[in-house]
C-alpha cells in the first residue's frame, strides 16, 4: 500500500473511531430512517433487502455460525441473526463500534445469547480455522 | 476461517474495468485502493474460492447515496452541530463526488458470493 493511501486509511479509521465513539444522534438515526426505513444502525449503503438478500444467499438457519467482518454498530450482521437465528460473531476496529454493537444486541436479550463481539481487523482476525459457515462484510474498507 | 463449503458475501464498491488512465484516477481520488471486479475475482481465487458469482447493484447504491445526501440536507443544522461543520461538509463532498463518479460510470457497487470447496 503506497504511503497516501496508508495516511488517507488512518484519517479514516480515526474518524471512524470518533464516531462510533460518540455512537449515532437524533439526527443520523432520523436520517437512517429516511433512507434505509429502519432504526438498525446501518452504517454502510447496504439496504434491509440487500442484508435479507444476504441471508437468503448464505442459507443461515439456527446452529450456524456467521462472521460478520467491519460491524460497526452491528450491521448487517445482528439482523441477520435475528432474522435467522444464526449465531454471529461480529468483529470491527474501533472499540466504540464494538461497544455500540454489543449494546444494541444487549437490548434484545434473545439475540444476546447467540452473538459474540470481538475487537479485530479483518486482516488479523483472532479466530481458528473452519471455524464459520459463512462470513460478510459490507462496504468494508 | 470458513468451514469447507462455507460461502463469503459480501457488497463493496469497485472501480469499472478498463477505464482511460484519467477516468482511473478520478476513481482513485473518490474512492482510493479500490479494485476492479476482475482483480476481486482473481483475489478470490487465488485465496482458494470457488463458484465467484457477482451481481451489480450500481443502481440501487446511486439511489441511497442520492438518498443519504438529500437526508443530510435536510437534517444539516442538527447534522453540524453533532459532526462539526468540517466533518459535515467532508462526508456530502464525498457523496457528490461519489454520485459524479456514479454518473461517469467509474464506480459500481456489486454483491459478491464465493464459497470454500
Amino acid at each position: 500500500m503506497a504511503d497516501a493511501q496508508r495516511s488517507d486509511l488512518a484519517t479514516r479509521l480515526n474518524e471512524f473511531a470518533a464516531y462510533y465513539g460518540r455512537g449515532k444522534s437524533r439526527a443520523e438515526r432520523a436520517v437512517e430512517r429516511e433512507v434505509f426505513g429502519a432504526d438498525e444502525g446501518i452504517n454502510s449503503y447496504t439496504t434491509p433487502a440487500q442484508a435479507d438478500l444476504l441471508a437468503e444467499t448464505l442459507a443461515l438457519r439456527p446452529g450456524l455460525r456467521l462472521l460478520d467482518i467491519g460491524a460497526g454498530f452491528g450491521w448487517p450482521g445482528l439482523y441477520i441473526a435475528r432474522k435467522t437465528r444464526c449465531e454471529a460473531v461480529l468483529v470491527d476496529i474501533p472499540a466504540g463500534a464494538i461497544r455500540s454493537a454489543a449494546a444494541r444486541a444487549y437490548r434484545r436479550r434473545p439475540l444476546w445469547r447467540r452473538c459474540t463481539f470481538a475487537r479485530a481487523s479483518g486482516l488479523h482476525l483472532p479466530f481458528r480455522s473452519r471455524s464459520f459457515d459463512a462470513v460478510v462484510h459490507s462496504d468494508v474498507l | 476461517m470458513l468451514k469447507p463449503g462455507g460461502c463469503i458475501a459480501y457488497y463493496n464498491i469497485f472501480v469499472t474495468e478498463g477505464l482511460p488512465e484519467d477516468a482511473r484516477r478520478q476513481a482513485g481520488k473518490v474512492r482510493p485502493g479500490t479494485y476492479t471486479p476482475a482483480q476481486q475475482r482473481g483475489l478470490l481465487r487465488s485465496a482458494g474460492f470457488t463458484r465467484i458469482r457477482e451481481t451489480d447493484v450500481t443502481a440501487e447504491f446511486e439511489r441511497v447515496q442520492r438518498a443519504l445526501y438529500e437526508a443530510a440536507r435536510r437534517h444539516e443544522r442538527a447534522l453540524r452541530r453533532t459532526q462539526g461543520d468540517e466533518r459535515f461538509e467532508q462526508r456530502q463532498a464525498d457523496r457528490r463526488e461519489s454520485l459524479r463518479g456514479l454518473a461517469e460510470g467509474v464506480l459500481r457497487r456489486s454483491l459478491f458470493v464465493a464459497r470454500r470447496p
